[in-house]
């Protein structure tokens, strides 16, 4: 396996806990915002509703 | 920093209003109801920034609707510095009724005369100096649209919400009055805020006011003893009412000036024909078949015929042949669909692909970026020009104020079988995306016409779920030799309309039995749709699927790789049969074999089943599947498909080639996808929509339910033409049990 290889490897499992994380991160907020009462973001961000990223 | 809250009718500009003070995008549509809650945001354009806070739309201040709570609340409890009460002024008089509503309450208030370009390119005028003397509120003409008066709407509201103002009423000649004022003074003795606004409600005997100052009350019930208007007795909420429109009548009609008054406008003469009770439904179907003949038709205006199967001028061209015709003429949504993948796609992946390949990586990391990450992305990113394109013929019928017209004939037939026009907007929103749809049904008072109307809205075929549509009937037309790709898109959706009305017809008639609300609604005027709006809707859709196709795709498309490449033991396999995905695809393959693609394929067939489970993540997620699985399918066809340049329909043409699958079971499996449970962000808002945990649980059974019943009926029907009448006795039979059940009920004779 040359350097190449293991970085490609690495890349790919970056990538997937990295978006796993930031999904659940999403999540967690929006769970915490409809505990405050405010906008929970389910829309993600999506822009179509609301247009604002930070709600 | 200040806060200024923006209030007025529905539909009266102010979301447009609150985009053009704020830079914001927010969704905007030529129809009653967009803003279903309170958003905020800030103008930074003075001296000092200002908070913005745009309100729900409403008529009125009374608690009939969960908008009317929202903005009262807010403005009452809230306490904003200044409120804007935006007025729609080609519709002064209804529009006022609010206004004067607004003024009783302590707040400083400026209103925005909002429109004022279209009353004056119908020929009309509006003095709004003699408007501002009667009201005694500063008075500014704006036209939100065009961004004209709003540095000047600004200025007066920054000067205004340095003065305190108290609260005036125009009913001050009605016969209530005194009431009023005695109430008032009470009110005030007792420290309440807003003394004024509160009296006119305790004496319409409101129900929040009832209950939050009930000692009040008796001097209300007191005064009705000993009073009877000859035309509306003793109900005093009318009296008001009626106070409030004379005054309007007799004191701010009079500031516009109708060049035309009893003309009809271009609207009417439009509505005539556009909502005609016959030609209504007919010309929305002709209407969505252009949309789609536009969009997806490889024969466009059907002139294949007269101009031959070869018909190609640029058939010498090495990059144009078969880009722009093919045996007749392509609609312009193919001709983009096809620059964009023959020429740029290719150009993009073909070149990063030569590179990786050129990289001395190994077989398993070239076959990792090239057909697991290049084969999945260029699959999904091919639709985004169709995407795009059919996402703005919706935005043109959605702002020119078409959309609602749609809302309106439906109701007029649906109403009698319990469905109200009401529910159809939300439902007509979901074409965009379903999450925004479903925060949408807020505007519906009845909770089992909300529920019945959350569960029916992912059938609304969304923008993500064009990408299984197109790639399936491009591939069923080229492969399979059936049919037109715009045919077979259109039909997709009209039985995903048909479903949903089908559903909330027997749900309103068996488990969401309720009475149907009156609809009432204004239809806006008819105006030609901006282009910048136009242009930032299509930038947000491209945003929303760009970012998706580089995060969730690009992370399933890498999993969707490795478990088709590795075996239970963590190695390489050398057939992907072996792989992890194949043994689970093979295990719940069965599950879909009423359906058409399940244990009748061949030994690729599990490909399918995968295909379906990983749509529940994101519904591009399929179509990204295929894009990888094809790349690693070992027969390809005789043309040699090269999966990661050519996209989606190239990815479900080796699927057909390699499973033998059928064109009743394509259809079907389109079916099954379109209705079944939708992605995780909708179901998460269903979730937080939906009254109860039990309400949620049933939807997602009900979704899962209606994809397998219907796409089943689909693949049979498909395949054995003369079921379709076995199907339709049963309906019928069940539709006149439900009938005679409901009857026996209310004790009508059968």
């Amino acid at each position: 396996m040359t350097a190449a290889d293991i970085i490609v490897a690495l890349a790919a499992v970056g990538t997937v806990v990295a978006v796993a994380a930031w999904r659940i991160k999403v999540r967690i907020d929006a769970r915490e915002r409809a505990k405050r009462g405010e906008c929970t973001g389910c829309c993600d961000g999506c822009d179509c509703c609301c247009g604002r990223k930070k709600h | 920093m200040k806060r200024f809250a923006l209030a007025g009718n529905p539909n009266s500009g102010k979301t447009t209003l609150f985009n053009a003070l704020t830079g914001s995008t927010a969704h905007v549509g030529n129809w009653p109801g967009v803003t279903v809650d309170k958003r905020e945001g800030v103008y930074k354009k003075g001296g000092e920034p200002v908070s913005i806070v745009d309100l729900p739309g409403i008529y009125s201040l009374s608690p009939y609707t969960p908008e009317e709570v929202i903005s009262r609340n807010y403005i009452l409890d809230e306490r904003p510095d200044l409120v804007i009460n935006i007025v729609d002024a080609t519709n002064l008089e209804r529009n006022l009724y609010l206004t004067t509503q607004i003024m009783e309450i302590d707040v400083p208030m400026v209103i925005a005369l909002n429109m004022i370009d279209a009353v004056e390119k119908a020929g009309d005028k509006i003095d709004a100096a003699t408007l501002e003397k009667k009201i005694g509120v500063p008075v500014v003409a704006i036209s939100a649209l065009k961004g004209e008066g709003i540095d000047k709407l600004m200025q007066r509201a920054a000067d205004e919400c340095a003065k305190e103002r108290k609260g005036s009423t125009v009913l001050k000649g009605t016969a209530l009055f005194h009431l009023i004022n005695d109430v008032r003074i009470s009110l005030e003795g007792k420290g309440v805020k807003a003394p004024l606004f509160h009296a006119v409600k305790l004496v319409e005997l409101d129900e929040i006011e009832v209950k939050m100052h009930a000692d009040c009350v008796k001097m209300v019930e007191e005064f009705k003893a000993t009073f009877s208007d000859d035309t509306f007795g003793t109900d005093f909420e009318a009296l008001v009412a009626d106070g409030r429109y004379r005054y309007i009548s007799e004191n701010f009609t009079p500031a516009l000036e109708k060049k035309n008054r009893d003309k009809e406008s271009a609207s009417d003469r439009a509505d005539r024909v556009l909502t005609h009770k016959i030609w209504g439904i007919p010309i929305f179907l002709v209407i969505l078949f252009a949309i789609f003949h536009l969009t997806f038709s490889e024969n466009f205006l059907f002139l294949g015929a007269a101009l031959g199967e070869d018909f190609d001028p640029l058939a010498g061209s090495e990059h144009w042949a078969g880009v722009l015709f093919g045996g007749g003429i392509y609609s312009p949504g193919v001709m983009i669909f096809n620059i964009w993948n023959d020429i740029i796609l290719d150009f993009v992946f073909g070149g990063l692909s030569d590179l990786i390949a050129g990289a001395g990586l190994s077989g398993w990391a070239t076959g990792l970026i090239c057909d697991g990450i290049f084969g999945g992305l260029s699959a999904v990113l091919s639709f985004l020009p169709q995407i795009l394109i059919l996402f703005l013929f919706f935005s043109i019928l959605e702002d020119s104020g078409y959309m609602a017209r749609i809302a309106f004939i439906l109701d007029r037939i649906f109403r009698r079988f319990g469905l109200s026009g009401r529910a159809f907007m939300p439902m007509i929103m979901g074409f965009g995306c379903s999450v925004p749809a479903m925060i949408n049904t807020r505007t519906l008072a009845d909770d089992k016409e909300r529920t019945a109307t959350v569960r029916v809205i992912p059938f609304f075929s969304c923008g993500a779920k064009l990408p299984i549509l197109t790639a399936i009937a491009g591939a069923i037309v080229g492969q399979a030799g059936v049919g037109n790709a715009d045919l077979i898109t259109y039909s997709m959706y009209l039985l995903g309309i048909i479903v949903a009305i089908a559903s909330v017809l027997i749900m309103r008639n068996t488990t969401m039995k309720g009475d149907v609300p009156p609809f009432i609604m204004e239809l806006p005027a008819y105006h030609a749709p901006k282009f910048t709006g136009l242009m930032i809707h299509l930038w947000d859709k491209t945003k929303h699927f760009v970012k998706k196709a580089f995060t969730i795709i690009l992370a399933s498309t890498i999993v969707i790789w490795f478990l088709t490449n590795f075996g239970w033991d963590w190695r390489m396999v050398d057939e992907m049969d072996k792989s992890i995905l194949a043994s689970l695809g093979q295990f719940i393959q069965p599950l879909f074999t009423p359906l058409g693609f399940g244990s009748q394929l061949s030994k690729w067939g599990w490909v399918f089943a995968v295909a379906a489970i990983t749509g529940l993540i994101a519904k591009e997620d399929v179509v990204g599947t295929f894009g990888t699985l094809a790349a690693c399918l070992p027969i390809m066809l005789d043309t040699l498909v090269d999966v990661e340049v050519d996209g989606g329909v190239s990815a479900v043409t080796a699927m057909i080639a390699n499973t033998g699958i059928t064109v009743p079971a394509l259809i079907a499996f389109i079916a099954f996808n379109m209705l079944t449970i939708p992605c995780f962000a909708a179901v998460a808002t269903a979730k937080a929509e939906l009254p109860s945990k039990k309400a949620f649980n049933m939807t997602i059974l009900f979704w899962i339910v209606t994809s397998y019943v219907v796409a089943a009926m689909v693949y049979v029907i498909g395949s054995w033409w003369w079921t379709a009448f076995l199907f339709a006795a049963a309906a019928v039979i069940a539709g006149s049990f439900i009938v005679m059940h409901n009857k026996l009920l209310k004790g009508e004779k059968v």
